[in-house]
């Protein structure tokens, strides 16, 4: 089994494990629905947000679970990181200027407020895209690096 | 000669610390620090050179070579990353859901913002932990995306009363607007 395969199985399946657990989130909307009428755009594109930020989480969860042997280590650095990507964006107001734009990018809930609110922007989507390319290639140059490291 | 580059080492990191404490510290010398830097690169460029014989068997071991590979692979990826995320968020397509287009623009606003001959400044103030400073950034973004650069937005914590001399009114909710007309200098 190559590298990348061990990688992505991981990845996948960890993402299916997601998606199965976002599905079942689906029956208070259709319990609601049932009653008065809800907007669904904005529930889509709310679960279009959730399902690629969740995809984000699992793909640094897996790159820096590469680096570790110890579950425990990996579980709570890849919370460390993460927490850090979600509060950065904080700072931007402190910051002010080109560093408030630059923290705001950085910033994983801050690109979830417009899926949240209902709209479908490229730029969000392509933010998450990218985290989560950026995250599985680290992780699959560690793996790699276990095999030459001896 | 190994000591002296020991010594030329710790000098180096030394002056490029103070180089990032110097704003910090004095403020008034702050000009000074891209000379401290220069000094600062150049003692530790001079230390690795006293070394350059002992860095030659690391260089060429195998660890070496593929660790330095890995390195420029991901930082390359990361370049790549980066330069996506920029173009992304100059040109991006955008897409409101809700059922009355309640987060876009209404055709008129976007033919008014179009037809914008002078520059347009918007500020709004707001506290940091206001509702309202959220809608209105989206809002400042969207008046400069469709304006084509002649509108620009910014929200702002209200540390001090906005003077009438920049033509602005004061409104802790909604944002004020001022119409001046380009600088000469611009």
């Amino acid at each position: 089994v190559r590298d990348a395969g061990v990688l992505l199985g991981k990845f996948f399946a960890a993402l299916v494990l997601y998606m199965t657990m976002l599905v079942l989130t689906l029956l208070y909307p259709a319990i609601v629905a049932y009653f008065v009428r809800i907007e669904w755009g904005p529930l889509l594109t709310g679960y279009v947000g959730l399902l690629l930020m969740g995809a984000t989480f699992i793909a640094v969860g897996v790159c820096i679970s590469s680096f570790f042997e110890n579950q425990i280590m990996a579980g709570t650095t890849t919370f460390l990181v993460l927490l850090m990507f979600w509060v950065i964006g904080w700072s931007g107001d402190a910051a002010g200027g080109i560093w408030k734009t630059i923290l705001s990018e950085l910033s994983i809930i801050e690109h979830y407020d417009t899926f949240a609110k209902g709209i479908f922007d490229t730029k969000d989507v392509i933010y998450y895209l990218n985290f989560t390319i950026l995250a599985l290639f680290v992780g699959l140059k560690s793996l790699e690096a276990r095999r030459w490291k001896g | 000669m190994k000591r002296l580059g020991d010594w030329a080492q710790y000098a180096g990191i030394v002056v490029l610390a103070a180089a990032v404490l110097l704003p910090f510290a004095l403020p008034a010398q702050a000009h000074f620090r891209w000379w401290l830097v220069a000094a600062g690169v150049l003692l530790v460029l001079a230390s690795f050179l006293t070394r350059v014989g002992s860095y030659r068997s690391v260089v060429t071991h195998r660890n070496t070579r593929y660790g330095v590979n890995t390195v420029v692979t991901i930082l390359l990826v990361l370049g790549v990353v980066g330069f996506v995320e920029a173009i992304s968020a100059r040109h991006n397509a955008r897409l409101d859901l809700t059922e009355n287009r309640r987060n876009s623009l209404s055709p008129q606003t976007i033919q008014l913002l179009k037809s914008l001959k002078t520059e347009v400044n918007a500020v709004g103030f707001f506290r940091t932990d206001q509702p309202g400073k959220r809608v209105a950034e989206d809002l400042f973004k969207q008046y400069t995306r469709f304006s084509a650069g002649s509108s620009r937005g910014r929200s702002s914590i209200p540390t001090a009363s906005p003077t009438s001399r920049d033509g602005m009114r004061w409104s802790p909710t909604a944002p004020s607007c001022s119409r001046r007309r380009p600088s000469p200098r611009r």
